[in-house]
């Protein structure tokens, strides 16, 4: 060691080999792990990817009444996709409420589990039991459950004069209520990295709140938040039941559309091109997400 | 430690150029009956402290005893129900925390996570708005003084428990708060490790100028760092002092429990010498001890007698050479702790038990084993005599 440097051993604890960390990778286990994992592959490509594939082929299928599906090959079902108005309304739709049970959910998330570090450790487990309860009862008992609240004569309508049964509101309050557990359990390992001491550190330093809140608290939070975002993203722009029950069967976001063709129209090739690019959505939301954001702002965690 | 020698001086002065002064006459910062309820009882009462500039005030005491109230007092992050806090000539009631110009080092450090030593570090810089030259140049003199140069763009999970310390203090030293507060920076790790950070952190802070308040249940931080040190139980203030005098003139019974390692023993008391010591009957013993007392003690009242374990002056295998020896015990060994430096013998003594230190060589000399039955001459200095009420 020389003069001007100091040394990990120095302090007598040693860091994990601070010095040499980015070198490291992480172990696969040689030939025999790889062969280890063939089962999961397997069961992977059968039980995930081959539905996808089927799906993928039928979109690409022509379909009639008399003939059922036939051949095609083409990508004609895809033209329709996006040329016709109402599918596209539908798209954007899914998307931007999708976005917005993100949010609501996010903000929600955010109250429910700093609350709960502020708790005593009773009423802590008391409030993080009433969030995980509900997500053990299936979501169509819950969503019944808020369509008698929501309908025209329901509770919400007595009070506040107003049926919102039918509206984007109702769907975005039956996303929030399905998703919102994800969000919270993806936060809740986060928020205990935001301490008390961190936030007086920040404010002795000379942090006004709202410095304090974009510097130190909101970046804290960002692993458990895009995790939840992420989680929350896919299964509203992904979900049936809420739109189908709480917008109505003719309610206009994609899910419902692709139920209705499949199901009410009974023609597969026309919901499999708008399944396939639902997929694709999610699934670029998701890698932009885990890939530029979490390279971008998480660097600290790795 | 050697690298800690190397720290460019001229880079602490403009670090810390905000603390290095001239010695003033109205103490640089002022505690004044400083009280605190929490639900009806005292969490603080009537704390007097003062601090001048340059100086380290260490207050230890067990937990509970109000010490991280007392900061978080002075920090501004606790509220007090009366008395005042005055810092270099401004009263700090109703400042908030972070217009205070108090900074603050955590027990557990408390560095954001999400951010590179480098931006750690300029955190501070960054909320209080310093011009970008000025920026740049107090963080490299604190970087400097830490000698982390190479270290700027990790993060702290990358760094060592030792690092991360001295990241802390740079980031706490930067912003040339005038008083820093340490919350027990040395709490939870093993002693090896301790004893390297304490001495570290210790030539780091005084070689900085730095004026602080730590707060520790350690004494042995009280002892390196302290220019005074504040002895506190159950809310109050004990005693405030040099921790040689806490040591040799305690003035209370737990302060002469608490600082140094000793044991007690109990008696009556039998008047008083010439030059004012007291005189305690100890059951069992033949003569009287002669202890220190600055108390008011009634003939006959029960007195309790702490004895600190470097107090040995003499021992002698059996029966002592002549009875005219002050502070004579007699008993026998029932253990002995080799501790490296010296050995502790512990001694019962017809129902007192006493520890004391000795050389390791006596020991050898002596043939000292469990069950030998010795005399212990101690001395009177270190002998310090309470009313037994306590």
């Amino acid at each position: 060691m020389t003069a001007g440097q100091v040394s990990d051993t120095d302090d007598g604890t040693v860091a994990e080999d601070a010095g040499t960390r980015p070198a490291r990778r992480r172990g696969r286990g040689g030939v025999l792990g790889r062969l280890g994992s063939l089962p999961a592959l397997l069961l992977y490509l059968l039980g995930f990817l081959s539905p996808i594939v089927f799906l993928g082929y039928e979109s690409t299928q022509s379909f009639s009444t008399l003939r059922g599906i036939y051949g095609g090959g083409s990508l004609a079902n895809y033209k329709d996709v996006f040329t016709d108005a109402t599918t596209l309304q539908a798209l954007v739709r899914t998307v931007v409420i999708s976005a917005v049970a993100v949010l609501v959910s996010a903000l929600i998330g955010l109250v429910i589990s700093f609350a709960s570090i502020y708790l005593p450790p009773v009423v802590r487990s008391i409030a993080l039991f009433c969030i995980i309860a509900p997500m053990l009862v299936n979501g169509v008992v819950r969503i019944f459950g808020w369509s008698l609240l929501l309908t025209k004569g329901g509770l919400v309508d007595q009070v506040t004069r107003v049926a919102l049964l039918g509206s984007d509101t109702a769907n975005l309050i039956g996303l929030v209520n399905l998703f919102i557990g994800y969000m919270v359990l993806s936060l809740m390992p986060v928020v205990g990295a935001v301490t008390k001491d961190r936030i007086i550190a920040a404010g002795m330093l000379g942090a006004s709140e709202l410095t304090i809140f974009r510097r130190v608290v909101f970046p804290l939070c960002l692993p458990g938040l895009l995790s939840g975002s992420v989680i929350v993203f896919g299964a509203s722009s992904g979900a049936v039941l809420s739109p189908y029950l709480l917008g109505g069967s003719t309610y206009g976001v994609i899910t419902v559309d692709i139920y209705r063709k499949f199901l009410v129209l009974a023609n597969p090739t026309a919901g499999a091109p708008l399944a396939i690019v639902l997929l694709v959505l999610v699934a670029l939301v998701t890698i932009v997400c885990e890939r530029l954001v979490r390279r971008r702002f998480l660097a600290w965690q790795s | 430690m050697t690298a800690l020698h190397d720290a460019p001086k001229e880079a602490l002065a403009k670090v810390m150029h905000g603390q290095v002064g001239k010695p003033q006459r109205e103490p640089f910062l002022q505690l004044s009956n400083i009280g605190k309820r929490v639900s009806g009882s005292f969490a603080l009462s009537d704390i007097n402290l003062q601090l001048n500039r340059g100086e380290i005030l260490v207050v230890i005491g067990p937990s509970g005893c109000g010490k991280s109230t007392l900061l978080g007092i002075i920090a501004g992050f606790a509220a007090h129900d009366h008395g005042s806090i005055r810092l270099d000539g401004t009263d700090l009631t109703g400042v908030p925390m972070r217009h205070r110009n108090v900074g603050m080092m955590f027990q557990h450090y408390a560095l954001f996570p999400h951010l590179t030593v480098r931006e750690n570090i300029m955190f501070g810089l960054k909320a209080q708005k310093v011009g970008k030259t000025e920026a740049q140049a107090r963080y490299r003199s604190a970087l400097e003084l830490v000698q982390l140069g190479e270290y700027g763009d990790r993060y702290p999970r990358q760094l060592s428990g030792g690092q991360q310390q001295r990241v802390a203090l740079a980031r706490t030293l930067v912003t040339q708060p005038k008083v820093v507060l340490f919350d027990e920076p040395l709490t939870g790790l093993d002693p090896q490790v301790r004893q390297v950070l304490r001495d570290d952190l210790t030539e780091r802070i005084r070689k900085a100028g730095v004026t602080g308040i730590m707060v520790s249940h350690d004494q042995l931080d009280a002892a390196f760092l302290g220019d005074s040190v504040a002895i506190m139980r159950e809310g109050r203030v004990l005693q405030v002092d040099t921790y040689r005098k806490l040591y040799e003139q305690p003035r209370d019974a737990f302060v002469a429990g608490f600082v140094g390692d000793s044991s007690w023993v109990s008696g009556s008391a039998a008047g008083r010498t010439s030059d004012g010591d007291l005189l305690v009957r100890l059951p069992g013993q033949r003569t009287p001890w002669r202890v220190r007392s600055a108390e008011q003690i009634s003939p006959d009242a029960p007195v309790r007698v702490n004895v600190r374990q470097a107090a040995a002056i003499e021992i002698a295998v059996g029966r002592p050479a002549s009875s005219d020896q002050v502070n004579l015990l007699s008993g026998s060994l029932t253990r002995l702790i080799p501790l490296g430096s010296h050995t502790t013998l512990w001694l019962d003594a017809g129902g007192h038990r006493v520890a004391i230190d000795v050389a390791n060589d006596v020991v050898a000399r002596q043939a000292l084993v469990p069950g030998t039955d010795v005399s212990v001459s101690v001395a009177p200095s270190l002998c310090h005599g309470f009313t037994a009420a306590e």
